[in-house]
């Protein structure tokens, strides 16, 4: 089967459905097209297509319309359409397991979002615990938004919540024997 | 003097929100030969009638005038309320300040004057009212189901158990219709065949049934309780008499070729020979068109081989009268043959199949053993395409509605084409998804879930060939994308329609069809087995398009409506038809021309005073339906419907006059 | 009482003042906390997205150093709490996921439970066992209790509260004397870990539950998730009544147990909260 985007002509791939199951632990053949999810996606407003078209473009094989979708990466996991399914499916899990496919192979139509949990991962391993600077350093660096959200950096700051100095955790290496395997990039 | 009762109904605010009912009271109140007016919110509610009947008795009332609704609605239910305070029930006229009214106008001042000038004119015409009896009709306790189908079927097997003799009249050469057709039916994937023969066997068997296959109705004559049908046995040229069914003559019948009606043309049968291995009565019949004997005078190897010598080559039709009570019409639906859409290329593409035929692709006893193959190359589909609505709900194509059992019928056929054939890739292409019955939702998301069917929402817009196969080009508009499946065979849910004949049918019973040829129910929510000729009701899917349950539960409705039938003793007639007033008619005959139900005789009288034999025309009571043409034909004004006369009509116009 | 304490990385960050308040009202309520022992960062947004291995095998290596502590957990950050929660139930139905982890054994992983602060309140500790303690009842505020998502969904893995009509916040807040407004986007999601990114989503969402907690009569909001404290002090507009102050529910103890605003952090909150206190009498 074969869709026609205004990207060009996708063609299904009959192992994604059961690619995507087995990555989310969810089955997306019984997902009723019934648009509850997309209905009450807290972020549905900022979406290109609901959490209903992702997961239905998987359940027929469409990789790249599903991996290439915005949604997948603006899912808060807010948890409300997992919350909500008629067929007890984890739709969030899914859409993030959709955007785990999509980061191991390199893709990202949301590059900023991805620039912020690569950041994330960086800082985790280092210290095990969060350091906030060290991660909105290089997310800015990484999207070149130096100047975004200076004012409340500094407000933060003058409040005593913006600590200068890493904290660390003796847990650290477990962490990082964890991150050796996960995530797949 | 007359001592006039007038009730005015609010029928909640369907009238009242109009006319102001306080003040039709009131008026009525001040109108000739009224002793007793007054308003309620239901008068047909149980306390609204007991205000009637104790008014009767109260206020010694010798005639009533309801101020309501239409009298289609309740003219029997205060018929029979003042017949049982004692009075008679045509002594009860009908003000409809409902439909006529306050239905129809807006403005508060005028409908009220306007339904004070209605109660008027039926004060005025019910003062002129007299007391009119019924008569007593004969009853014949017999029924004739038409079609043996499986709603046939089962409304014969229903009214034969309730006691009563049945004529099952079935135009193929056996009985069971459709159903017989069918692989295993939703949700509960019971073979048809074998649910079926159990009752087709009990319906040849019972003592109480008798069946006419291979015939046809001819022609009805009659009414309610008193029909006269007129039945043709096509010429079978077997003796079926005789015949054990032993199969020596269509396994010998050299003639093997002809298109199955019973497959849907995609399998052979011979020119002798039964439509199924299970056929009921197990008699073969022979197709004239194509039997080498009948066409030729060559060959003639059934007769030789038939070990009880049944074969009649000279056999005709036979034409034979029976008298019914009752019909029943259970006559069937067809299938659409998928050629609504040209851009589907059925009959350009072989691939490009009906549901219909799917099911005979997919029975174990069809042209291809149970196994579902192209018909092109007779090799199993690697791919198949399921086209829901192709056909139905679509008004630029003359078919709107929805045809109620495809949704089902292609889940069906996806989960019996999966169970056999696991590694067919399947797509349905839907609209949206009917399973409105006990366990249907669950039975289509399994067969999307458990045997992995991928539905697309979206209606494809065309179907071409590319290599040996076929594309089916469509959209899902969940993706909001145009796609393209490569098919190997695809399968049409094409739309249910009425019989090709069902008009023809109709007008010989004098019933109704609608626009798209199904028979008109007497009123589709509260009488759907019935229709508006008394004694003639429906059953299965010739009224509409409806699945195994509903067919026998429709069926069960109509046999119950022939069983209550049956059970008086005789019918009542009609008292308000027409009446001849013998002294003054001068046998001119004009109202016997005129008469639509030709329920008018001519009679030989003996004058009373010239002693002369002479001409009268004379109303057959039990046929007249009260129409009135004939009074208004007669040139010396001999003729009256009795309730309607003139007296009483113009007393009514003129008063409004005043 | 004695609990494990899991503070997570905000509570020691940018959510300072949570951290206090929770410190401070523990101490007041005879909580003694014990913070894990080398807890690490629970994953929060990133780790689910990126991998489910990754987030429960974070959440698992907590639990596991959480049981040397005793045999329950208080997550005040509810991003926290969901992922120890989540991966509590991983180690019963996923448990293949925990292989490999240094230190971590599924069973005493799955045997831990977690708390969320109005979950500990309600369940560990008792409500009649906190209005026994108000000194000083919170009335003459009108808060907006707001749960967020992860407190209450999903369903299966929280196990707690209503999650479409939630009220143990209200109930707690009742409790301790005050008056919760009646309102209907309790469980309306802040925008969560897009505020850096896409900023103007987070502006939509925080813009929207602020007007509504307005319309029902409310004058602050009270949360018990640091992230949606965040996002709506900085991200809400400003207009003509100025911002909304969000207090966090710890907060609302301890100032009903009389503690003064300077000891729950108050002090640190985005939008100054004194001006609301002062006039309730509460400060």
């Amino acid at each position: 089967m074969i869709a026609y985007t205004p990207s060009g002509v996708s063609t299904a791939n009959p192992a994604f459905a059961e690619q995507v199951n087995a990555r989310s632990g969810q089955r997306v053949q019984k997902c009723m097209r019934c648009g509850k999810c997309t209905a009450g996606c807290a972020v549905g407003l900022a979406m290109d297509v609901g959490p209903a078209a992702a997961i239905h473009a998987a359940a027929l094989g469409f990789e790249d319309i599903a991996l290439r979708v915005h949604s997948i990466w603006l899912c808060v996991g807010c948890e409300t359409c997992t919350a909500r399914c008629p067929q007890d499916i984890d739709v969030a899990r899914v859409m993030k397991a959709l955007a785990a496919m999509a980061y191991e192979r390199g893709l990202a139509t949301e590059p900023e979002v991805r620039s912020f949990h690569k950041a994330f991962l960086q800082n985790l391993a280092g210290r095990g615990r969060l350091h906030e600077l060290d991660l909105m350093t290089r997310l800015k660096l990484a999207t070149r938004q130096l100047f975004k959200d200076v004012g409340l950096g500094m407000r933060l700051f003058q409040k005593g919540k913006l600590r200068l100095l890493p904290q660390g955790s003796r847990g650290v290496n477990k962490v990082r024997a964890l991150l050796r395997s996960e995530p797949k990039e | 003097m007359a001592r006039t009762g007038v009730f005015v109904c609010h029928c909640g605010t369907n009238i009242a929100k109009t006319v102001v009912c306080e003040q039709v009271a009131q008026a009525a109140r001040a109108m000739p030969g009224v002793v007793y007016a007054t308003d309620y919110r239901y008068i047909c509610s149980a306390p609204g009638q007991q205000l009637i009947q104790e008014a009767i008795r109260d206020q010694n009332l010798d005639s009533v005038v309801v101020a309501s609704c239409s009298p289609r609605l309740h003219e029997p239910t205060f018929r029979r309320c003042v017949e049982e305070a004692g009075l008679n029930p045509y002594l009860m006229e009908m003000a409809n300040i409902r439909e006529q009214c306050s239905w129809v106008h807006d403005d508060q001042a005028l409908a009220t004057a306007k339904a004070i000038a209605l109660v008027r004119a039926a004060v005025a015409k019910v003062q002129r009212n007299e007391p009119l009896f019924s008569e007593q009709l004969p009853l014949t306790k017999r029924a004739l189901v038409l079609g043996g189908g499986i709603a046939g079927i089962q409304a014969a097997l229903d009214i034969a158990d309730a006691g009563y003799e049945v004529l099952l009249v079935e135009r193929s050469p056996s009985i069971g219709g459709h159903m017989a057709q069918f692989d295993k039916t939703f949700p509960t994937l019971d073979c048809a065949a074998c649910i079926l023969t159990p009752k087709m066997v009990d319906a040849a068997s019972h003592p109480n049934i008798r069946l006419l296959t291979w015939s046809e109705l001819e022609s009805v004559q009659g009414y309610v309780g008193n029909f006269e049908v007129t039945i043709r046995q096509k010429a079978r040229y077997v003796d079926a008499e005789l015949c054990i069914g032993c199969a020596e003559c269509w396994v010998r019948c050299p003639v093997k070729n002809v298109p199955a009606e019973f497959d849907e043309g995609l399998g052979p049968r011979t020119a002798i020979y039964v439509p199924f291995p299970q056929a009921v009565p197990l008699v073969p019949v022979i197709d004239k068109e194509h039997c080498r004997y009948l066409t030729e005078g060559k060959c003639g190897v059934c007769a030789k081989r038939c070990p009880k010598d049944c074969i009649r080559y000279d056999d005709e039709d036979k034409l034979s009268t029976e008298q019914v009570g009752a019909l029943v019409v259970a006559t069937g639906f067809d299938v659409e043959k998928g050629a609504l859409y040209g851009e589907y290329g059925y009959g350009q593409y072989e691939n490009v199949i009906t549901g219909l035929e799917f099911e005979r692709l997919v029975n174990l006893s069809g042209p291809t053993e149970g196994k579902v193959l192209r018909p092109s190359d007779q090799q199993p589909p690697q791919t198949v395409v399921f086209v829901q609505c192709a056909g139905s709900r679509d008004p630029a194509k003359g078919v709107p509605y929805c045809s109620r059992v495809c949704c089902m019928y292609t889940a069906k056929q996806v989960l019996l084409l999966k169970e056999k054939h696991p590694e067919t890739d399947v797509y349905v292409f839907y609209l949206d998804i009917r399973a409105g019955g006990k366990n249907y939702e669950e039975f289509v998301q399994r067969v999307q879930d458990e045997f992995g069917a991928k539905y697309i929402r979206g209606r494809p817009s065309a179907i071409f060939p590319s290599g040996d196969k076929l594309v089916v080009r469509g959209a899902d508009t969940m993706l909001g994308l145009p796609v393209e499946v490569e098919a190997d065979l695809v399968v049409l849910a094409s739309p249910i329609l009425a019989r090709e004949d069902a008009k023809d049918v109709a007008r010989k019973l004098g019933l109704d069809t609608d626009q798209h040829s199904f028979f008109t129910e007497a009123h589709p929510k509260l009488r759907p087995a019935e229709t508006l000729t008394a004694g003639v009701y429906l059953a299965g899917g010739c009224q509409f398009a409806k699945d195994i349950p509903d067919a026998v539960a429709s069926a069960g409705a109509a046999a119950a409506k022939v069983v209550g039938l049956f059970a008086k003793d005789s019918l009542e007639s009609e008292p308000m038809i027409a009446e001849v007033d013998e002294a003054s008619c001068v046998g001119c005959l004009n109202c016997l021309e005129v008469c639509p139900f030709t329920a008018i005789e001519e009679k030989q009288i003996e004058d009373p005073r010239t002693k002369q034999v002479r001409t009268v025309a004379s109303v057959n009571a039990a046929i007249c339906e009260g129409c009135g043409t004939c009074a208004a034909a007669c040139p010396s004004k001999c003729i009256t419907v009795k309730g309607f006369k003139d007296s009483q009509l113009l007393a009514a116009i003129d008063i409004l006059a005043v | 009482m004695r609990i494990a304490y899991f503070p997570g990385c905000s509570l020691h960050g940018t959510a300072r003042d949570y951290g206090e308040s929770v410190v401070a009202c523990c101490r007041a309520l005879g909580v003694e906390l014990v913070e894990v022992p080398d807890w690490v960062c629970c994953g929060a947004s990133t780790a689910p997205t990126l991998s489910h291995r990754l987030a429960v095998g974070l959440g698992a290596i907590n639990l596991a150093q959480a049981a040397q502590v005793g045999d329950a957990v208080l997550a005040p950050c509810a991003a926290c709490y969901n992922r120890l929660k989540m991966a509590g139930c991983a180690a019963q139905t996923e448990p293949k996921l925990l292989d490999g982890l240094e230190g971590v054994e599924a069973e005493k992983v799955a045997a831990v439970r977690v708390y969320s602060m109005p979950e500990f309140l309600v369940e560990r500790y008792g409500l009649d066992a906190l209005r026994e303690k108000v000194t000083r009842p919170l009335a003459g505020l009108h808060p907006a209790a707001y749960y967020g998502c992860l407190l209450v969904r999903p369903p299966d893995v929280c196990q707690f509260d209503d999650p479409e009509q939630p009220h143990s916040m209200d109930d707690i807040l009742r409790a301790l004397g005050g008056e919760p407004v009646v309102w209907y986007n309790k469980t309306d999601c802040c925008g969560g870990m897009l505020s850096p990114t896409r900023t103007e989503v987070v502006s939509a969402l925080t813009q929207r539950l602020v007007e509504r907690a307005r319309q029902a009569g409310a004058d602050c909001l009270v949360t018990a998730c640091p992230m949606c404290h965040m996002n709506v002090e900085s991200r809400q507009a400003a207009c003509r009544d100025g911002r909304l102050p969000t207090f966090y529910l710890t907060d609302m103890v301890g100032l009903a147990l009389g503690l003064r605003p300077e000891e729950l952090g108050l002090k640190r909150h985005l939008v100054d909260t004194l001006p609301l206190l002062q006039a309730a009498g509460l400060a």
